[in-house]
């Protein structure tokens, strides 16, 4: 038997309860329809995961039935597909999560992230003296009760306090989401959950996940805790809440600027660690890979012959400029985001300058070689 | 070379008979290398945003401290060192300095105290790096302008 209750026949596939002064008498506001549709919404996801696919999650509730002594909601699959045991079962996982949010159990390890922060707005819709309950309808279920005190609990486990307590908006969400490239190290990776913590030069330790299995190789590729951890570049969505960064979602790519632990290794850093917009106009791209990496072998390369090393500095188009200036005379290799090297000297007494190009490393290490300014 | 001076309203040419008057330049951090202990050439031209017009602080006006107070509370990025040029540096490298005290301000718009600028907008991609070089290596010669950062 996979219902306690039928009305008009139609099994009874869940029980939501609204209390409350302004529920009384069997009244459910249009506003908090929404209660109801996250409920749903999170059956669905459920159902999603259990099944690895969208058909499962292919369900409608409906409102079967509201009964008086507050809003005594009962919900029904509006069809009954192939998929009803998946969705029961969807159903029953969310029940079973919620009751651990809500009482003394451990919350799955395996929970989504993304689940875990729905899981954590039902009910946020709620004031002082109301509460929704989910009842359950079948045995061995525990009832749940969420109010605002209940609820600030079951989101600390959640793990979500700060952001999910704070004033929501009107679709009950504080969050903003841009597209961002963020420079730091992987500090920390869980290749099963596809997790992992970021320390952000820009904004702090955060978490963030990506979606992308094949990815996996990558983030071990740049997880590193010693000295000459490489600074990673990573592009993806960065989530904020109420302002504030808080979490990368949808890793799309990693890049790597691999650091050697010679004395030109921190100002490097420096430059790969700026973010997009760090100079006076607000719009300068970050450093590109590319040039640092280049800088890098030219730095090296002076260092081995044992000639001067330059000012290193970062260029308003995302590349880096090499730079032996004196009061007497200038000499630069402008290294292009692209890896262009534009060379370029000055001359004692000289009023004009020399000028070259090269795409190719060998000839920006000679150049650099002659340059004792 | 023969240059066309262009000054648009409330703009005056700096006269180079003024030639010892010193033009302060403000430096911000990611133009300033701490291990090479000097600043890029790049600081001593015009980022895309000034539009070929770099600001510079002239001392008959202001001093290199009021200059970098200023910049520092008003700028999107800290001035953490002063370096300057003269008004005669400014010809020898080809171009000229101007004054643009009296230029209309468009709304939410403020002004550095003895403000001007570098014209670089007659010169494209190579003067503008020759012009930069010229500028800094006059820049080193005279050394940083002794100030210290804002309390």
């Amino acid at each position: 038997m996979l219902y306690r209750h039928d009305v008009d026949e139609r099994p009874i596939f869940a029980r939501v309860r609204l209390t409350g002064q302004r529920f009384e008498g069997g009244v459910l506001p249009v506003d908090s329809l929404i209660e109801l549709q996250r409920y749903q919404d999170l059956v669905r996801r459920f159902a999603e995961a259990r099944d690895g696919g969208e058909e499962a999650g292919d369900l409608r509730l409906v409102i079967e039935k509201i009964d008086e002594g507050s809003a005594d909601v009962l919900l029904a699959l509006e069809q009954i597909t192939a998929q009803v045991e998946v969705q029961i079962g969807a159903r029953d996982e969310l029940e079973a999560t919620l009751a651990a949010a809500y009482g003394d159990e451990e919350i799955s390890d395996d929970l989504d992230w993304d689940l875990a922060t729905e899981i954590a707005q039902l009910g946020s819709t709620l004031t002082a003296e109301q509460s929704l309950v989910v009842e359950p309808v079948e045995d061995g279920h525990p009832r749940v009760e969420i109010t605002i005190e209940t609820r600030k609990r079951a989101v600390e486990k959640l793990d979500l306090a700060n952001f999910m307590l704070a004033p929501a908006d009107e679709e009950g969400s504080a969050l903003a989401t841009v597209e961002t490239v963020l420079s730091g190290r992987i500090v920390e990776l869980d290749a099963d959950r596809q997790t992992f913590r970021f320390d952000s030069s820009e904004h702090g330790e955060m978490r963030g996940r990506y979606l992308e299995d094949d990815m996996t190789p990558n983030f071990r590729a740049v997880l590193d805790s010693s000295a000459k951890a490489p600074v990673t570049r990573l592009e993806g969505l960065l989530q904020s809440r109420n302002g504030s960064p808080w979490r990368i979602r949808d890793v799309t790519s990693l890049e790597r600027f691999d650091l050697d632990g010679q004395p030109w290794q921190d100002r490097l850093k420096v430059l790969a660690e700026l973010s997009a917009g760090w100079g006076e106009g607000a719009d300068e791209p970050q450093i590109s890979i590319t040039s640092l990496d280049a800088a890098r072998e030219i730095l090296s390369a002076l260092a081995v012959a044992g000639r001067t090393l330059p000012g290193v500095f970062p260029t308003e188009e995302g590349g880096v400029s090499l730079e032996w200036a004196s009061a007497k005379a200038v000499r630069s290799i402008e290294i292009t985001a692209e890896g262009v090297f534009e060379m370029f000297s000055l001359g004692e007494g000289d009023f004009d300058g020399m000028e070259s190009e090269a795409r190719d490393l060998p000839t920006a290490i000679r150049f650099a070689m002659g340059s004792d300014a | 070379m023969t240059l066309e001076i262009e000054l648009g309203e409330g703009e005056s040419l700096i006269d180079p008979a003024e030639g010892d008057e010193m033009l302060f330049r403000q430096i911000p951090e990611h133009l300033y290398d701490p291990d090479a202990g000097r600043p890029a050439s790049h600081a001593f031209g015009p980022a895309t945003i000034d539009a070929g017009k770099p600001s510079y602080g002239r001392s008959s006006l202001t001093t290199a401290q009021e200059s970098r107070d200023w910049h520092t509370e008003h700028a999107r990025k800290p001035s953490i060192a002063v370096y300057a040029v003269t008004v005669e540096e400014v010809v020898s490298s080809g171009t000229y300095a101007v004054d643009d005290s009296e230029a209309p301000l468009g709304p939410d718009e403020a002004r550095a105290p003895g403000h001007c600028f570098v014209s670089y907008r007659e010169h494209d991609k190579s003067d503008r790096r020759r012009i930069r070089a010229i500028l800094l290596r006059f820049a080193l010669d005279r050394g940083e302008i002794p100030t210290t950062a804002a309390a």
